[in-house]
């Protein structure tokens, strides 16, 4: 854990998002649902074979008055994940929508299963 | 060469433990949010906050990657009742999923305003996946502040 997700959990202020995984002959791909962060506040961070997505959203508590029933804490999200060896980590694509984002990670060419052929004799 | 069974390359299959760490997180939140309040129905409960100024009262839901389309909003006296459905189109098989978190369906919560608030100024935006509802009080229960005058 990097020390800035150290600070937070002290605070108690970091949440766990929601993640969907699936896996095709193509890749892996993370559906992450992020609500209330805008795109430009996730960071996606790779080191060697772990993933980590976490934001960086700036909450305003004071402009919405005071809180009645608080179900979600205001706190930035991060999760981590650890990609095997046959995943491609040079090749991420990202992509984002209302709230959900989704990252591809494509296996590397070797990993794909291949057919191999039998040559006649 | 032998016919070993290969062990599993998958580096979360080595380290059950990193993984562990964040289900548990997930556990945890999954329990504490919003599935306690007895006026709800669906397959799940999408979380809400709900705050007040002196002059509006402002409600959160947390609904990501939805079509505002499929969100019925209706307010009736001071009860507002926000229900859609999460379509599950976009899913593939589900065969190949390695872990399935998001949740899908019908969700409906109903809320009891905390004052009465006008019905014909109300307002409702969805950004980045929240859908944020805004109402202004009622002008008689908007606080005031009151002079005291010396006598």
């Amino acid at each position: 854990m990097t020390q800035r997700d150290e600070t937070r959990r002290k605070e108690g202020r970091m949440r766990t998002p929601i993640v969907d995984v699936f896996e095709t002959a193509e890749g892996v791909t993370f559906q992450f649902e992020l609500p209330g962060v805008s795109r430009e506040d996730i960071d996606i961070n790779l080191e060697g074979d772990s993933l980590t997505v976490s934001t960086h959203a700036a909450f305003k508590q004071s402009e919405h008055g005071e809180p009645i029933l608080q179900e979600f804490t205001p706190a930035n999200f991060s999760r981590e994940f650890v990609l095997s060896r046959d995943l491609d980590r040079e090749n991420v694509q990202a992509s984002w929508h209302d709230g959900v984002m989704a990252l591809t990670v494509p296996k590397a060419e070797a990993a794909k299963p291949r057919k191999i052929q039998i040559s006649a004799q | 060469m032998s016919l070993m069974p290969k062990r599993s390359d998958k580096a979360a299959d080595r380290f059950p433990a990193l993984t562990l760490r964040d289900e548990v997180n997930r556990l945890f939140e999954d329990f504490f949010s919003g599935s306690m309040t007895p006026f709800a129905k669906g397959e799940w409960l999408p979380s809400i906050d709900v705050s007040e100024t002196d002059s509006q009262v402002s409600v959160k839901v947390e609904v990501p990657g939805m079509d505002p389309k499929d969100i019925d909003i209706s307010l009736m006296g001071d009860t507002l009742t926000i229900k859609g459905e999460k379509k599950e189109e976009t899913r593939e098989k589900k065969e190949n999923y390695t872990r399935m978190e998001c949740r899908y369906g019908a969700f409906q919560r109903v809320l009891t305003l905390p004052t009465p608030v006008d019905q014909s100024k109300v307002n409702a935006t969805y950004k980045n996946g929240v859908l944020k509802i805004t109402m202004d009080k009622k002008e008689e229960s908007r606080s005031r502040t009151i002079q005291v005058k010396p006598e």
